[in-house]
């Protein structure tokens, strides 16, 4: 992983990707258990864990026929597949809210949700990635 | 309180009840309350307006929903325990980029 990968997943709680390419051996899925695995990581001389969540977009899935690493166990806890079949375009809203008391309200509701659903939300994204990946 | 003075005697008349519910209170003391004896109706549901309520459209049901603000969650509180890996998947025109934003500016 290169210095300014190594900078962005240990300095940030949350790295995004609008549009990753998953498709092939283009990711390699160490990077990925070593980054949620928050192993320790060497930036510039230091030794720091790495603490981010990584939240990407992507058109296609992992192949798992030629990376059957995608389906250690290992890795598909750590994995949530989110399927986004709605159309997008047909919104009658367009415009992404950016008032600052929406963004609290939602920052807070997802602090709510983890403390309501504490581990069966999360399950049932952990068995759609396995389906997802089958 | 309903209650009439009659010389150096304080009378208490029937009063309407303050208090609707199940519990066995006389309708003397529930006159006299000031705060309600047992509280029945807790608020559980609350309007919710701006990011969530936009998000939500672009979701087949409210579990993916749930699953991305349970993920998103980590970022928020100490200490990070469970980091995770979250694939949004979908064609082109799905919204994936659009709540990827949403998320980003909400954080």
């Amino acid at each position: 992983m290169s210095e300014v990968a190594l900078i962005a997943v240990c300095g940030n709680r949350v790295v995004t990707d609008l549009d990753a390419s998953l498709s092939g051996k283009s990711l390699n899925v160490s990077v990925v258990r070593s980054i949620t695995g928050q192993d320790f990581m060497n930036v510039s001389q230091l030794s720091t864990k790495a603490s981010a969540s990584i939240l990407c977009g992507s058109n296609n899935l992992p192949d798992v026929i030629k990376t059957s690493d995608w389906k250690q166990v290992a890795v598909v806890r750590r994995l949530a597949v989110i399927p986004m079949t709605a159309d997008a375009t047909s919104l009658c809203v367009t415009r992404v809210p950016a008032d600052k008391v929406d963004n609290v309200d939602f920052a807070i509701l997802c602090v709510y949700v983890r403390s309501r659903y504490y581990d069966c939300v999360i399950k049932f994204a952990e068995s759609l990635s396995r389906f997802a990946l089958r | 309180m309903s209650s009439n003075t009659n010389g150096d005697t304080l009378i208490f008349t029937k009063a309407a009840r303050v208090v609707h519910d199940e519990v066995v209170v006389s309708d003397d003391v529930a006159g006299l309350c000031l705060m309600p004896l047992k509280s029945t109706v807790i608020p559980t549901q609350w309007s919710l307006h701006g990011v969530y309520e936009f998000i939500k459209s672009l979701f087949i049901s409210d579990v993916e929903l749930l699953a991305l603000m349970w993920c998103m969650e980590n970022a928020i509180t100490d200490p990070i325990d469970t980091s995770k890996f979250v694939i949004l998947y979908g064609g082109s025109g799905n919204g994936k980029s659009t709540v990827i934003k949403c998320v980003e500016s909400a954080l």
